[in-house]
């Protein structure tokens, strides 16, 4: 009598323990929206923009093509005594903004892993989440919105302490005219046409949020990427206006990288709700 | 009864020591020792922008470029947190020049000087700005001899500097709502 009755029990505890296949949470909702809203103080009458320097662009187009939106874990132990200047990383690594760092070897390391490497730690990061974003964005009507919802198959998340988010961005082009309106006349008077192709750095933000049951099972994702007004800021255009034809900046060393400076200045931001 | 009057007075003397010596420990406690205003109450009260200004203006390589004259268009004074040493070309037996600063924002912006030199500022459309404030110090360092509040719209502001009897001056410009920024970029 008493073995039957032991089984049962022991076999009614397994069937709690070992519950078939449900994951710790699931993804709600993820979106993506693009945006490049300059401030009205940025726009003349005509509606084209104004440089800092007092051009004065009419933007024809505006593409903005995502590749990626990641998040990441950090697992492994943090040294200390570790600090670096972001302005003079350490051997091996360069463009430190936004929180990371570009390694000789193109991977984004965070500001904590290069700091846990230099003091002896073994912080590392790991993707534990990648929601593929390659629908372009036109952002000359100002905001678009993505799905970045993956098949239903790809919902299931699994347990963990998620530490970084990073949006990956592919291209950026954009065209149109160019033109100086101030006292300096520095076009000599001419409407010249220019046209830039940029692949963009990936932005990234911090966030700390815990997938376990006690967290709430659902989790929905929205992230935004808000194209800065001050892109087309530095740029030397009377310099450019030099060579005849369309003016593509981005095949001038200088101004790729005073391009690649401004358009560090967009803003990133992702909020994760259960 | 009697024996309750005898011990009354000695307890109640006992009582009213106790309590005056206790109320003499919180009063002595209570006094401040030092009556001279905490460093960070201080420090609250000086703006931002004249904070940074000072440490640039005191810190750090400067910049170096010299003003024009005429019509020629004026090198620029716009990357920020940089001491600019602007030489300034010699005019009838003093010196003046201009510069440009190309505004990223429509907001208000301090100019600090080391030297006090007159300010007249034009606008993108050639329109003279409206100084909205001005001194010959700031209230966070000595360095400081002329600081004047302006607002700028976006675009480039022709700075014209002097005449005065310097021929270098070193400028720092701020905006007026400073936010914190980290000094190694």
């Amino acid at each position: 009598m008493i073995r039957p009755l032991l089984i049962s029990t022991v076999l009614l505890v397994a069937g709690c323990t070992f519950q078939p296949g449900v994951s710790f949470g699931t993804l709600a909702d993820a979106s993506l929206v693009a945006r490049f809203q300059p401030p009205a103080s940025r726009l003349d009458a005509e509606g084209r923009l104004k440089t800092a320097s007092g051009y004065r662009l009419r933007i024809d187009s505006l593409q903005l093509v995502p590749r990626q939106l990641d998040f990441q874990a950090t697992t492994g132990k943090a040294g200390t005594g570790g600090s670096f200047d972001p302005a003079n990383p350490p051997a091996g690594y360069s463009l430190c903004h936004g929180g990371h760092c570009h390694r000789d070897d193109g991977a984004l390391i965070s500001y904590e892993e290069i700091e846990a490497e230099l003091s002896g730690g073994s912080l590392a990061t790991v993707t534990v989440l990648s929601l593929p974003a390659a629908t372009p964005f036109d952002l000359l009507s100002g905001s678009a919105t993505a799905s970045l919802m993956p098949a239903p198959s790809s919902r299931q998340l699994n347990r963990g302490q998620w530490s970084n988010s990073v949006l990956q961005l592919a291209t950026l082009t954009a065209s149109g005219s160019v033109e100086d309106t101030t006292a300096f006349n520095r076009l000599g008077g001419q409407t010249r046409s220019w046209s830039l192709t940029l692949n963009p750095s990936a932005f990234s933000q911090k966030i700390d949020v815990t997938i376990d049951r006690e967290h709430g099972e659902r989790l929905a994702i929205a992230s935004t990427f808000t194209l800065s007004e001050t892109l087309w800021d530095g740029i030397d255009f009377q310099t450019l206006a030099a060579t005849p034809g369309t003016l593509v900046l981005d095949q001038h060393t200088a101004t790729k990288a005073q391009l690649g400076e401004n358009l560090a200045k967009s803003q990133f931001n992702v909020t994760l709700t259960p | 009864m009697s024996t309750r009057n005898r011990f009354a007075a000695p307890l109640a003397a006992l009582a009213l020591t106790s309590g005056l010596v206790l109320a003499g420990c919180q009063l002595l406690t209570a006094s401040p020792t030092n009556p001279t205003p905490s460093p960070s109450a201080s420090a609250a009260s000086i703006p931002e922008a004249d904070l940074e200004a000072c440490e640039h203006m005191n810190n750090g390589t400067a910049t170096a470029i010299t003003a024009v004259q005429g019509d020629v268009t004026p090198p620029s004074v716009s990357a920020g947190h940089t001491r600019y040493a602007i030489t300034l070309p010699a005019s009838n037996e003093q010196y003046a020049g201009k510069v440009l600063y190309n505004s990223s924002e429509e907001t208000d912006y301090v100019l600090f000087f080391d030297q006090d030199v007159t300010l007249t500022v034009l606008d993108p459309d050639q329109q003279v700005v409206a100084i909205e404030a001005s001194a010959s110090s700031s209230v966070a360092c000595g360095t400081v001899k002329a600081r004047y509040v302006l607002p700028f719209g976006v675009g480039p502001h022709t700075l014209q500097l002097g005449p005065t009897a310097a021929s270098t001056v070193s400028l720092v410009i701020e905006e007026s709502a400073h936010e914190e920024h980290d000094h190694a970029n």
